[in-house]
């Protein structure tokens, strides 16, 4: 697990870093009432953003959600792109045409995100078809919570994934709450994962809060689906620190349970574990958060300084 | 020049632009199956034969996963056509209809396009209200979306070119009864459209509606079998000296409002035939954009003769009660004139 | 309470008006004593006030459309007195085409029957009213007015009088030179002596001894008027109308040409009233001024005779054997063979034409009747 070089470690590190200040500095300038609409948040699932898209090629895919800040970050899209697109800026990613839920850069390799829960899920499976169709040995990561595998889309497009032998992973984010409903209330299995044998097609759990797990497992997943060996159903177990989004102030879980899973908050435990390993520095530890920060600061006035796009740009980009 | 049904012009349109352009494919129920129909209505027959089961994709009976994964396809540069079976069964897969393939480009800013053709076929046949809906109206209400109705062989085969080209979603219904599919899949009251459709290869732009019949006394605009229903209306009022002249609108999206504007500027009077549900349908649009438009021009009222607002009945007495027929277009073109 | 417009009696003759014009249009508002509508009595153009304060609401008589005295025409009604129904109905309705064309073709379509449903005027409505405009290949201008009036006269003095024409040549190479006399001598006075007067002075002299030429036929009575009241034919653009000089026998010759002056202008500017139409016994009709040589003049009943004068000429004329150029003027008199006959208008004549040859006679004084220096 820590036989990746220092350099991937670090990699791991300053992005799940990244996505965490990211989102923190941006709830401020959501409190502010600077950006439009509501935001969903990932801090607390930075592990399985960072595990899953470090172990995909530059040319391979991935889809997301209205929850899509941390695959953005991850994937590779430009903060200033995110920011600016937050703030409604046309030098948005989507040119203040999405918004927070619609993040996406084709030319990163990440789809424009979905926000009907469980739609996406088909959409990666055709880019998959795409992929096998083409015989290019790209594969695509579709990103969902735990809410979308009760979506019938979840149904129809594993079983195909399946029959069709196509080389996608289904990473599903668990972390609990299908906005403010838990899942205990509206699934009978402890795992989803095992849904994946009605399909045929490999299920693997995988603890969330560690980004080695999750960079391993989607390792393995990937170079599965590259090999024509077909999909496979990744499961992470994790937790998000917010609401489902951030005018949720989630009465509905438990104190006890939001300090359980922030014990086990993926970056302080990476960060510890290289501390141990001598693999990181106090020193360089700052460097990076400060870095880190500075990027984040560079994005924010970005967006800030960003013209507003011209009203009659709304009638634009409905047909190619 | 050959002279093709509407099911052979759609065949030989999916086979040329399938040689011409590598990246379309079909995706369905039963389009491919050896040994089975080519699709419910025989128009992919043989094309699997031809293309292998790489180019023709059957698939499960789940609609959401065909057009999603057609749309996730057409994203990564493929020219998909994708079918459902009857056009009933698009409300299965409408959240990816309308909420994905019709707005991934605009909420996208303009970074992927969805060049995803879906066939559809349409209209009543007696087989009971889940079989039977005029479904083209609606789709026109969700921007992103194209909606094409080919009424005659030769608009077929040119207006699905277009279509496949086409950068954007494109819904292509097709009037069950004009397939004049043969054999154990002809409809019992289908009606055999042939016309002549030209071997190479040709388009139909897309926006451009045709006059059908030239007249002067009342313009009709009409689609699909409605069309045909009032070019008989048309030739049994020319016997009692009315003249009316018919406008194919072929697309619903775009729509070519000036022919018809032109049309009534010189009839002063606008029937809309429509196999759809009369409130909310297409023909409303239609009248309000001449309201709003040629209003000076009009003589009477702007009148709709659409199916009444009810699912479709069963039983063929009903189902002929329902859907506006010949005598009822005759009815209401000498009521219009009086 | 609406209140409603009737057909004004306003002492003519005929009992049936012609309504010329509505000055206000429907729906307009209309104050007390404004000018409402113009009719066309016999003889002039009148202008009849509104009776009351409120809005025109309903026209039932036409431009252009005759009616009897105290025929209904239209409603003035207070705005109050107004029901929305009364509004709503009285709403035109037309298709938007035929508004269109009708707008384009400058065609009023309160004036438009349609039949369309509901009363509706469509296109063809239109169609058929712009056709009638253009098919005809001639200009068709409807006689009305002044003009159908005159037609309604003539046709009756016509077919009702029997007429005879008697004609005599006068030499007026005297009469001219009295003019030039006159004339000059009134220069200051800014008054000049036509033919016309100095005919009517010598018709009056002439009525001393021929009465029962300046005398008014009704049914079988012979009204044989006291005083001369001689109307002159003034032709305007749309007619001919015929103010009448009154009491020419109490008059001289100046009076005569200054009042006649007066009358003509006048009935050049439609200016003249009723009164000045009123009474006339007899018609002159000069169309000297137009080359006209001689005509035949229509009776003006009830009256018995009217005189037709051509232009003065020189023609050569054989006097004393010799032929010599002289001034002559053409007459014709038409009378009614009810009244007169030949032998008593062809010394009338004869009378009238030796006054016109000795006009002198025309500057003398009438004193009861007869003729003084």
């Amino acid at each position: 697990m820590i036989n990746l070089e220092k350099e991937k470690l670090l990699l791991l590190y300053k992005q799940m870093l990244s996505i965490r200040l990211f989102e923190d500095r941006i709830y401020h300038f959501f409190l502010q009432g600077i950006i439009p609409s509501t935001l969903h948040q990932y801090q607390g699932q930075e592990a399985i953003a960072v595990g899953v898209c470090t172990a995909l090629n530059k040319d391979d895919f991935i889809t997301s959600t209205h929850r899509p800040h941390g695959h953005a970050i991850a994937k590779g899209v430009p903060m200033k792109k995110i920011t600016a697109e937050l703030f409604g800026k046309v030098t948005g990613c989507c040119r203040a045409k999405g918004g927070s839920m619609h993040i996406g850069d084709y030319s990163i390799g990440m789809l424009p995100a979905i926000a009907i829960v469980g739609s996406g899920i088909p959409i990666a499976t055709g880019v998959a078809l795409a992929f096998k169709l083409k015989k290019t040995k790209q594969v695509v990561v579709s990103f969902f919570g735990d809410g979308a595998s009760n979506q019938g889309s979840f149904h129809e497009s594993l079983n195909m994934a399946a029959v069709y032998n196509l080389p996608v992973v289904y990473v599903c984010e668990n972390n609990l709450y299908g906005a403010s409903t838990h899942i205990s209330k509206v699934m009978k299995l402890e795992n989803i994962a095992d849904r994946a044998s009605a399909y045929g097609i490999p299920g693997i759990v995988a603890d969330g809060m560690d980004v080695l797990e999750i960079y391993r497992v989607t390792n393995e997943a990937v170079e599965r689906a590259r090999e024509g060996g077909g999909p496979t159903l990744i499961e992470c177990k994790t937790y998000r620190y917010s609401g489902h989004s951030r005018s949720d102030p989630a009465k509905y879980r438990p104190k006890e349970e939001v300090d359980f899973w922030k014990a086990k908050d993926p970056i302080l435990q990476f960060r510890r574990k290289m501390f141990e390993m001598n693999i990181l520095t106090q020193e360089e530890d700052e460097k990076i958060k400060s870095e880190v920060e500075k990027e984040v600061e560079v994005a924010i006035n970005f967006a800030i300084e960003s013209p507003l796009p011209s009203p009659e740009t709304a009638l634009e980009d409905v047909y190619a | 020049m050959p002279k093709l049904t509407i099911a052979e012009a759609i065949r030989e349109a999916l086979r040329e632009e399938m040689m011409r352009d590598s990246s379309v494919f079909l995706i369905g129920e039963d389009i491919g199956i050896p040994g089975g129909w080519g699709g419910p209505f025989t128009v992919t027959q043989g094309l699997a034969e031809e293309f292998g089961h790489e180019r023709v994709i059957d698939t499960p009976i789940s609609e959401t996963g065909i057009v999603g994964l057609a749309i996730g396809a057409a994203m990564m540069g493929f020219r998909p056509v994708a079918e459902v079976q009857y056009c009933d069964f698009l409300f299965c897969a409408m959240d990816q209809i309308a909420n994905q393939a019709a707005k991934l480009r605009y909420m996208s800013g303009g970074q992927v396009k969805v060049p995803l053709v879906l066939r559809a076929p349409t209209g009543a046949t007696g087989r009971g209200t889940q079989h039977a809906q005029s479904l083209e109206g609606l789709f026109i209400h969700i921007p992103g979306l194209k909606v094409v109705v080919p009424s005659t062989p030769y608009d077929a085969k040119g207006l699905l070119k277009s279509s496949i080209r086409d950068d954007n979603p494109v819904l292509f219904f097709e009037h069950k009864l004009l397939y004049g599919s043969r054999g154990a899949r002809k409809e019992r009251a289908g009606i055999e459209i042939l016309g002549e459709v030209p071997e190479e290869d040709y388009t139909i732009p897309l926006g451009i509606a045709d006059v059908k019949r030239v007249g002067k006394d009342i313009t009709i605009v009409a689609k699909l079998l409605m069309l045909h229903r009032s070019l008989e209306a048309a030739e049994e009022l020319s016997k009692e000296g009315i003249e009316v002249e018919v406008i194919d609108p072929r697309t619903l999206v775009p729509f070519d409002k000036e022919t018809i504007i032109n049309s009534v500027k010189k009839t002063n009077r606008l029937l809309i035939v429509d196999e759809g549900p009369k409130t909310g349908g297409w023909a409303a649009e239609v009248a309000a954009i001449i309201v709003e438009e040629a209003m000076d021009y009009l003589d009477a009222p702007v009148r709709r003769l659409c199916t009444y607002d009810v699912p479709i009945p069963f039983s063929p007495v009903l189902e002929s009660y329902v859907i506006p027929s010949k005598e009822r277009i005759i009815q209401a073109v000498k009521e219009m004139l009086m | 309470m609406p209140v409603e417009i009737v057909m004004p009696k306003l002492g003519q003759i005929s009992e049936e008006l012609t309504l010329l014009r509505w000055l206000k249009k429907k729906g307009e508002k209309v104050s007390k004593g404004e000018p409402l509508f113009e009719v066309l009595t016999d003889k002039a153009n009148m202008e009849v006030e509104a009776t009351t304060d409120g809005i025109l609401t309903d026209i039932f008589v036409n431009e252009g459309e005759t009616a009897p005295t105290l025929t209904v025409l239209g409603i003035i009604a207070k705005p109050e007195e107004i029901s929305s129904e009364e509004m709503i109905r009285d709403r035109i309705k037309a298709s938007p085409i035929a508004k269109k064309l009708a707008k384009e073709c400058n065609i009023d379509l309160s004036q438009i029957k349609g039949t369309g449903p509901d009363g509706r005027i469509v296109k063809e409505d239109i169609l058929k009213v712009i056709q009638n405009e253009e098919t005809v290949s001639e200009e068709i201008i409807p006689i009305s007015g002044i003009r159908r009036v005159i037609a309604q006269r003539m046709v009756e003095s016509k077919s009702s009088i029997p007429h005879f024409y008697i004609k005599t040549s006068i030499n007026m190479t005297e009469a001219v030179n009295l003019k030039k006399a006159l004339d000059a001598y009134l220069e200051k006075q800014g008054v000049t002596v036509s033919y016309s007067a100095m005919i009517i002075k010598a018709l009056a002299i002439a009525f001393l001894e021929f009465p029962v030429l300046n005398a008014l036929v009704k049914e079988d009575e012979l009204h044989i008027v006291k005083d001369i009241n001689i109307g002159i034919a003034v032709s305007l653009d749309d007619g001919v109308v015929v103010p009448v000089l009154h009491k020419v026998n109490e008059k001289t010759l100046i009076e005569i040409a200054k009042e006649l002056e007066g009358i003509v202008r006048k009935a050049r500017e439609g200016s003249l009233d009723a009164k000045a139409m009123d009474g006339g016994t007899f018609t002159l009709s000069n169309l000297g001024m137009y080359d006209v040589e001689e005509f035949t003049a229509i009776i003006n009943p009830p009256q018995v005779a009217i005189l037709a004068v051509g232009k003065i000429e020189e023609r050569p004329i054989v006097k004393n054997s010799q032929v010599t150029a002289q001034w002559m003027m053409s007459v014709t008199l038409s009378c009614d063979h009810r009244a007169v006959d030949g032998v008593l208008v062809g010394k009338f004549l004869e009378k009238l034409k030796f006054i016109l040859e000795n006009p002198f006679i025309l500057l003398l004084g009438v004193r009861e009747k007869r003729l003084c220096l």
